[in-house]
């Protein structure tokens, strides 16, 4: 398969780190600067923070705006990408974002996960959440909450990371800026117009007559 | 997403870099590949730092003692 002429992984994943830089510090942070590495043998790419050719998991999360009365929470989040399969699009192929206590991410809140083919049975995008309760130890016995997998809608519909930024803010778990919600407003639509267009790439007949209907 | 302008900054990785990256995030997590893979295949990751390196390694054929 030839390279598309106009697709530029790594100025995709310049582009990607730079959107979710700017989404972070206008939402719940301040001063991130998520780093991209390419591996062009590979034709792939990493997104997070701090991350070196060296070090391509970030060793630690990056403190969210304090709510008042309440602990830092931080977040690390983890990109692998690569081009879509007709290599016109960026396309994610792993990610990982992670909420916790500390900056070592020991005291994990939750996180979101997304892993496309996955290999084992459980849902492309889930969600864990560390906590427990006697009710989850009675119905899953040795075998907590944090371990059980919450699918969060198939590969289209899964969320987003503006998705996680509204449940900090709108639960008070972290301080935010005035106008969080227009910026994940417009994250979103961004995100969920590359996913429905994706979608019909995947699926022009369903497009074409979703179009008939609508001319008739 | 906007067209980039390449103003943000990309470092460039070799393969070999990437291996030496993966068996970082393995140390972190206090595993060897083939633990890991094992986690992975049962979708069972036992702490966040295990997901966080099978970002990483999940990308690598695996090696080949495994």
């Amino acid at each position: 398969m030839t390279q598309h002429p106009t697709f530029d992984l790594r100025a995709a994943a310049s582009d990607f780190a730079a959107q979710l830089s700017s989404t972070l510090n206008k939402t719940v942070a301040n001063g991130v600067r998520l780093s991209a590495v390419h591996v062009p043998t590979e034709e792939t790419a990493y997104v997070g923070v701090g991350v070196s050719k060296h070090d391509l998991a970030p060793r630690t999360g990056f403190p969210l705006l304090r709510a008042t009365g309440r602990p830092v929470v931080y977040m690390v989040v983890s990109y692998r990408l690569r081009a879509d399969d007709e290599r016109n699009y960026l396309m994610v192929q792993n990610s990982v974002v992670a909420l916790a206590l500390d900056q070592e991410m020991n005291r994990e809140l939750l996180h979101v996960d997304y892993e496309r083919d996955k290999a084992d049975d459980y849902p492309e995008a889930h969600l864990q959440v560390a906590a427990t309760s006697a009710e989850w130890e009675e119905v899953s016995p040795g075998r907590s909450l944090q371990r059980l997998h919450l699918p969060v809608g198939p590969r289209r519909f899964r969320p987003s990371l503006e998705d996680v930024i509204e449940f900090l803010a709108r639960e008070g778990l972290s301080n935010h800026r005035e106008d969080w919600r227009q910026v994940v407003d417009n994250g979103r639509r961004d995100f969920q117009r590359r996913q429905l267009r994706a979608a019909i790439r995947r699926h022009p007949d369903v497009a074409k007559d979703v179009l008939s209907e609508l001319e008739t | 997403m906007s067209v980039s302008t390449l103003d943000y900054p990309v470092e460039e990785a070799s393969v070999d870099d990437v291996r030496l990256a993966a068996q970082a995030a393995l140390d972190r997590a206090g595993l060897t590949e083939a633990e890991l893979r094992d986690q992975a295949r049962a979708g069972d990751f036992h702490s966040l730092s295990a997901r966080l390196a099978w970002v990483i390694v999940s990308a690598l054929d695996p090696a080949p003692n495994l």
